[in-house]
């Protein structure tokens, strides 16, 4: 299980995360939504030792993230970044082969997310989404226990965001893989994951169920919107409404 | 003309090696030669008590070391030359120094004397130019008088003797890079006058390896060098040697370089020293 | 995989031919199978004694080229930017320093080995300098490092002409100094070529080490970091490498400008930009190139020998070019 206790991070004269407790568990898939700017990627980049803390700790198994070394990092989390750079315009097997634990893995994975077509086409050549559903296959390939994902959905078509999140809650089921991913769909997250961390200026707003999230007001508070609540077959999806 | 002690009547004007006209009113007192060639042929004239400065890389003879020196082997300051207050300066014609000073001084009235030397008889006629433009007259005749015998005595020794083939290296970079002289360099004419014969006729970098060694196949290798290390068995151990004929012959030798490539009035003794080296059993 | 197994034989193949290229041109032009003949031939013969120095020296041209070619890539990939090159970090001010006092001072060692041994030390040591300049005043970053890396490259080249200045006894000492900077062969001969080539190979095995950190390193420093890589360490490891590369190369090939910038980039073109594949080929490609342009220096203008250097800016600065404009387009 990974923990935050207390984090605090600031940064010149501003607090980008202030006082944000929380935990996620191994097998669970856990979405973290909040408005641009709300600290969201801070977050994330602070529980996988990107940056370090001005106040409070993010341990694993009991351990402070810092402690391990990056070696030994690697091997416990993955982290798919929002934005990805290629300077080196390397083929789409090789990529997922950097990241995979073995070449089965990496078989498996270039499979299972369709990349086959592209296996031994150069990054480059791939449009924006294709380059994300690489890196997510590489971070999958590794079969880390916890895995990142900032924005993996932002370049990619509705079919291919509800695909993707379904591998995420399949690797989450089967693997007992904890993943964190930042949404920006709301819907999407609703439909695809346990457990929402709603985010606001720095602040956890809100750590609860989906339907919980779904049904109270703290979204339209932190988004400044009035949403309209829908059910449907038993899952509740929002609509802006404009006032 | 007469010379009395103490007062003379002399010309005004006087040629240096390039054919420009100095005007020299009266005989020079403060003398700044630049580079070891003018320095020496200045003391060698007897006008050392009038040197008040020196420019150049100069290590000979010990007794001007301590003068002023107005720059050393990449610039020269024409600020510190005019704070010597000059009133002759003297300086080879293909120098840098004559690129950066000569312009400058000229127009500033100071009376700059060039030296042109491709030659030994170039070598003695700036010599005695410059001899006559020091009012030293009897000075210049002497010296270039004893040059000159000298020169011929060499050549009386060799009269009968073939001409040998040289290879004369005038500077290495570990195990490469060896540095020999263009054809056309005034080093020839020494080469010549020593009873040799440059080995190489190079018209690109004067740069030369074992296998360009091999293909001229010199009768001696001669190297000049400063460096007490640098023996004719350090030579002979150069990798790749012992391919060269005039190794395998023992006709190696190693002359301070000082000496061979100052145009000045050590050139005779140089032709003897070279001479010794290519024809050692001439010298016995 | 297959594929690979092909290109790296024709990689190895280059790196033969190169020097067998190398060997063939000189004062004397002999064909390869004039080569085997006299190299078989009983009996040290003048004819025998050159060409087995050429053969040596064509070895020699190689290796300092091979360095270079795995130097540029390992620069180029801890730099981040593909037009970095071996002599960033001060390697080439260090190593003419040490050049210059080996060939003014007076000889401490009587063997010739001084000016590599000098050379050596100074190219590898400034490098070291400066990196470890950069860790104390806490500089991470590549574009921090290489600003270290200029500033004592001055300060180095300004050591160098004074010293020059004071120690040497007449003009024609510089130009042995000069032609030392443009570029040319030490000829190693015997025992030293044995030591060289097996630094050398040394250097080839670590850098395999490498590979994977270098690929990484193109996703950004925050994603390697996340897959695994101090980075911060790993810098230092593979500059360090780098630099001993290059160190070896500068000992003996002086300096020799862009073959370590074009070497990987004319390899990539042709294999990718994995790293791993990207060292093999660029070692034996480099060493290949190198060990032909030698033989061109030594035949071209023959019998004189045109520093190698200037060769190797004379083509590598138009493909330089070519890059830039590409890389900008």
């Amino acid at each position: 299980m990974i923990k935050v206790e207390n984090l605090r991070v600031e940064q010149l004269r501003s607090v980008l995360i202030d006082d944000v407790s929380l935990s996620l568990r191994r097998g669970e898939v856990v979405g973290l939504l909040g408005p641009n700017g709300a600290g969201k990627s801070t977050l994330m980049r602070t529980m996988v030792g990107l940056r370090q803390p001005t106040e409070g700790s993010v341990s694993i198994d009991g351990k402070p993230v810092s402690a391990y070394s990056a070696r030994e990092r690697a091997r416990l989390l993955s982290h798919v970044a929002q934005k990805q750079d290629f300077l080196w315009d390397l083929e789409v097997a090789d990529i997922i082969a950097l990241g995979a634990a073995s070449p089965l893995q990496s078989a498996r994975t270039i499979e299972r997310l369709g990349l086959s077509e592209f296996a031994s086409r150069r990054i480059k050549s791939l449009s924006g989404g294709e380059q994300a559903r690489v890196m997510i296959g590489r971070a999958l390939a590794a079969g880390t226990p916890f895995l990142f994902a900032d924005e993996p959905a932002a370049s990619l078509d509705i079919k291919q965001q509800r695909a993707m999140m379904r591998i995420l809650r399949r690797e989450a089921r089967e693997k007992g893989t904890g993943v964190l991913v930042v949404l920006h769909e709301l819907n999407l997250a609703f439909a695809s994951v346990d457990r929402i961390l709603l985010m606001n200026r720095g602040r956890l707003v809100q750590d609860a169920s989906t339907i919980e999230v779904a049904q109270s007001c703290e979204i339209d508070n932190v988004f400044g919107e009035s949403f309209a609540r829908v059910s449907i077959d038993g899952q509740t999806l929002v609509f802006p409404t404009g006032s | 003309m007469t010379a009395q002690l103490g007062v003379f009547a002399r010309a005004t004007e006087f040629k240096d090696a390039v054919g420009n006209t100095l005007n020299l009113p009266s005989a020079p007192r403060r003398i700044i030669a630049i580079h070891p060639p003018m320095v020496e042929s200045v003391v060698s004239l007897g006008a050392e008590d009038r040197l008040v400065g020196i420019g150049g890389v100069v290590l000979y003879p010990e007794s001007v070391l301590g003068l002023p020196r107005i720059g050393g082997a990449l610039n020269f300051s024409v600020e510190a030359i005019l704070s010597l207050n000059p009133d002759f300066v003297v300086m080879g014609v293909d120098t840098d120094a004559t690129a950066q000073l000569a312009g400058p001084l000229s127009a500033m009235g100071v009376p700059v004397f060039l030296a042109k030397y491709s030659d030994f008889a170039s070598i003695t006629r700036y010599i005695r130019l410059l001899g006559t433009a020091l009012d030293l007259r009897e000075g210049s005749d002497r010296l270039v008088g004893a040059m000159e015998a000298k020169a011929a005595a060499v050549g009386q020794k060799l009269a009968s003797r073939p001409v040998r083939r040289i290879y004369l290296e005038t500077g290495a970079a570990g195990t490469a890079a060896f540095q020999t002289i263009r054809s056309g360099h005034y080093a020839e004419d020494t080469i010549r006058r020593a009873g040799g014969l440059n080995a190489f006729d190079l018209i690109g970098p004067p740069q030369v390896t074992l296998e360009g060694l091999a293909d001229a196949d010199p009768d001696v290798v001669v190297v000049l060098a400063n460096n007490t290390h640098v023996t004719t068995a350090s030579i002979a151990d150069r990798p790749g040697w012992t391919a060269l004929r005039a190794i395998r012959e023992g006709r190696v030798a190693v002359i301070p370089r000082g000496f061979m490539l100052i145009p000045g009035p050590r050139q005779a003794e140089a032709i003897e020293v070279l001479a010794r080296a290519i024809h050692p059993e001439a010298f016995t | 995989m297959r594929r690979v197994a092909f290109s790296a034989t024709l990689a190895l193949l280059v790196g033969l031919a190169g020097i067998l290229v190398g060997a063939s041109l000189g004062v004397k032009a002999a064909t390869p199978l004039k080569l085997l003949e006299t190299l078989t031939a009983a009996g040290p013969t003048p004819e025998t004694l050159v060409l087995e120095w050429r053969l040596q020296r064509v070895v020699g041209a190689f290796l300092v080229g091979a360095c270079l070619a795995l130097a540029g890539v390992i620069y180029q990939g801890a730099f981040r930017n593909p037009l970095a090159e071996p002599f960033l970090l001060g390697s080439s001010a260090g190593g003419a320093l040490g050049a210059a006092l080996a060939i003014l001072l007076p000889s401490i060692w009587l063997s010739g080995a001084e000016l590599p041994v000098l050379a050596f030390i100074g190219a590898w040591g400034a490098t070291l300098l400066v990196l470890g300049i950069s860790r104390a005043a806490g500089i991470r970053d590549a574009a921090g490092m290489l600003l270290v890396g200029i500033a004592l490259s001055t300060l180095l080249a300004a050591t160098r002409s004074t010293t020059t200045l004071v120690l040497s006894d007449d003009n024609v000492s510089l130009r042995a100094i000069i032609s030392w900077t443009l570029g040319g062969l030490q000829s190693p001969t015997g025992a030293t070529l044995l030591v060289f080539a097996l630094l050398t190979g040394t250097c080839f095995l670590a850098s395999f080490s490498l590979a994977r950190g270098l690929d990484l390193l193109g996703f950004g420093e925050s994603t390697a970091a996340t897959m695994g890589i101090e980075v911060g360490r790993f810098l230092t490891l593979s500059l360090t490498v780098a630099a001993f590369a290059t160190g070896l190369a500068v000992a003996w090939g002086g300096v020799l400008g862009f073959v370590g910038l074009v070497v990987p980039h004319a390899v990539r073109w042709w294999i990718g930009e994995r790293h791993a594949p990207l060292l093999f080929h660029s070692f034996f490609v480099g060493g290949g190139m190198l060990a032909a342009l030698d033989g061109v220096s030594r035949s071209v203008l023959a019998p004189s020998e045109i520093p190698l250097g200037l060769i190797t800016s004379l083509i590598g600065a138009p493909f330089f070019l070519l890059l830039l404009v590409r890389r900008y387009r």
